[in-house]
């Protein structure tokens, strides 16, 4: 076990999401439920039970009109690593159906195991995770169009995204068969990723130097949601607007800002 | 692939066929032709960069397009329809990246992605300022009746500080009656609320809003 967790020769997958170049389209919420076979249902509005593994949040500078800045912040999991893999959700699954992969660094959830307590869902401070109140049904004619890599979820088990964990098993067995033991950058992008047109969000590996993401998250306009709560999340938010990296981290009225940035880094 | 000519070439090839003073006109052999003589030094950096400027031109006095009469024209010129005293409000399109705005519906995918301060159940959300609202007494998530000289709708209010005060936003691009269950009847047609007025400076007929006001429902 103690070999297992010697994260650093590992792999670590995160994302860096500029929002400096975000524009709120959706795109991303569009390409994951296309992508993860996420349903839908006739009337969305009650955001509670709406499935969205990838969520474009609104948020503003709470200035009045004509000083109102607006910035998007599009969501998926955070796949937390807290200290040492005990990220929040994983801590509290009583039927070990959340799990943390201490070779890619991904939060997984396995819905055979899980029971629907949803102590998960309490547990993580970003919204990430939602229930299924209902089966999954699509409109006949929609049927061909379902991933065929990724299992549907049914009534009563949570569910959130997986970094496109199906994609990455796709690279890998491609990479067997070519007689690889490893994968390059690009054969392994989540679908938000590709899926964005402005060219928002950047997947990799943050353990690869090689990688993008690597130099992103070292920018000076990276941080983290919350993240002084501990969670050590892997996904980088790039903003040049001080007070979205205030509202990122729900900054006190008259904290020290300089002080608080250098203990993140 | 296909016969197929750059609108320029056939062009010029018509006025060939005219002859005449036309075709004296259009001497190039080709347009691509046409491009390089009208261009002259210009054309090689177009052709490589894509693009030329001149720093140095003032484009308000421009003799080709002169963009001081776009700064003589007078917006006021332009009044939204409705009486001011009827209807105090002004009601304008918001255009969203989310909702399609033309002929074609949101598909299901894009429909979940409405925020519920736009699209609540079935009812369209509009947007006014927090000084609007408390001027009409109205209350953030509470329905109110959108009317204008053209129409009246039963609306939700989101009140957001970002809009100008004495305007309601409305999207653009809901209120189908066509299509299946999952864009059908949600929302309301922007277009069933507002008219053409003539713009007197150019005479044609614009729409972007109206005149409108809002009541506690």
């Amino acid at each position: 076990m103690k070999k297992e967790h010697n994260h650093m020769k590992n792999k670590k997958f995160g994302m860096c999401i500029d929002l400096d170049k975000c524009t709120g389209c959706g795109s991303c919420m569009v390409a994951c439920m296309s992508e993860n076979n996420v349903p839908f249902r006739e009337d969305e509005t009650d955001k509670r039970k709406s499935i969205t593994w990838m969520k474009v949040y609104k948020i503003t500078n709470n200035l009045s009109f004509p000083d109102t800045e607006v910035c998007y912040i599009p969501r998926p999991c955070m796949h937390c690593e807290g200290h040492d893999g005990h990220s929040p959700c994983v801590s509290v699954c009583p039927a070990t159906a959340t799990d943390y992969d201490m070779s890619t660094g991904i939060v997984s959830q396995i819905y055979t195991r899980c029971f629907g307590c949803r102590y998960c869902m309490g547990a993580c401070p970003y919204h990430a995770r939602y229930f299924n109140w209902w089966d999954p049904v699509w409109p006949a004619e929609m049927e061909k169009y379902l991933s065929p890599d990724v299992s549907p979820r049914m009534r009563g088990v949570v569910e959130k995204c997986n970094f496109c964990y199906p994609r990455y098993q796709r690279a890998l067995d491609n990479a067997y068969n070519d007689g690889r033991s490893d994968i390059d950058e690009d054969e392994y992008q989540t679908a938000c990723t590709q899926g964005c047109p402005a060219g928002a969000i950047t997947f990799g590996d943050l353990n690869n130097k090689s990688h993008a993401v690597y130099k992103l998250k070292k920018s000076h306009r990276a941080f983290r949601l919350l993240e002084r709560l501990g969670t050590n999340p892997k996904v980088y938010y790039l903003s040049s607007k001080e007070w979205v990296h205030r509202a990122g981290d729900n900054y006190l009225e008259g904290e020290n800002l300089k002080n608080i940035k250098k203990s993140h880094h | 692939m296909y016969d197929t000519k750059n609108t320029g070439d056939v062009l010029i090839s018509l006025a060939r066929t005219m002859g005449g003073s036309i075709a004296e006109s259009f001497a190039w052999n080709s347009f691509e032709a046409c491009l390089k003589s009208t261009f002259k030094d210009k054309w090689r950096k177009l052709d490589k960069e894509g693009f030329w400027f001149n720093p140095q031109k003032d484009i308000t006095t421009c003799p080709d397009l002169d963009f001081s009469k776009l700064l003589n024209i007078n917006l006021d010129n332009t009044q939204p329809q409705g009486s001011k005293s009827k209807f105090p409000l002004i009601l304008i399109p918001k255009e969203s990246i989310r909702i399609s705005s033309g002929y074609i519906a949101d598909p299901p995918f894009a429909v979940k992605s409405i925020p519920d301060t736009v699209l609540k159940n079935n009812d369209q959300v509009i947007e006014i300022n927090p000084e609007t609202a408390k001027k009409y007494g109205l209350k953030n998530t509470k329905y109110a009746t959108l009317t204008t000289p053209l129409g009246e709708i039963k609306v939700k209010i989101h009140v957001y500080n970002g809009i100008m005060e004495g305007v309601v936003a409305m999207s653009k691009g809901l209120g189908h009656i066509g299509y299946d269950k999952f864009i059908s009847g949600k929302g309301e047609n922007f277009n069933q609320l507002i008219g053409p007025v003539e713009d007197p400076d150019s005479g044609f007929d614009v729409a972007w809003g109206i005149r409108a006001k809002l009541t506690r429902a």
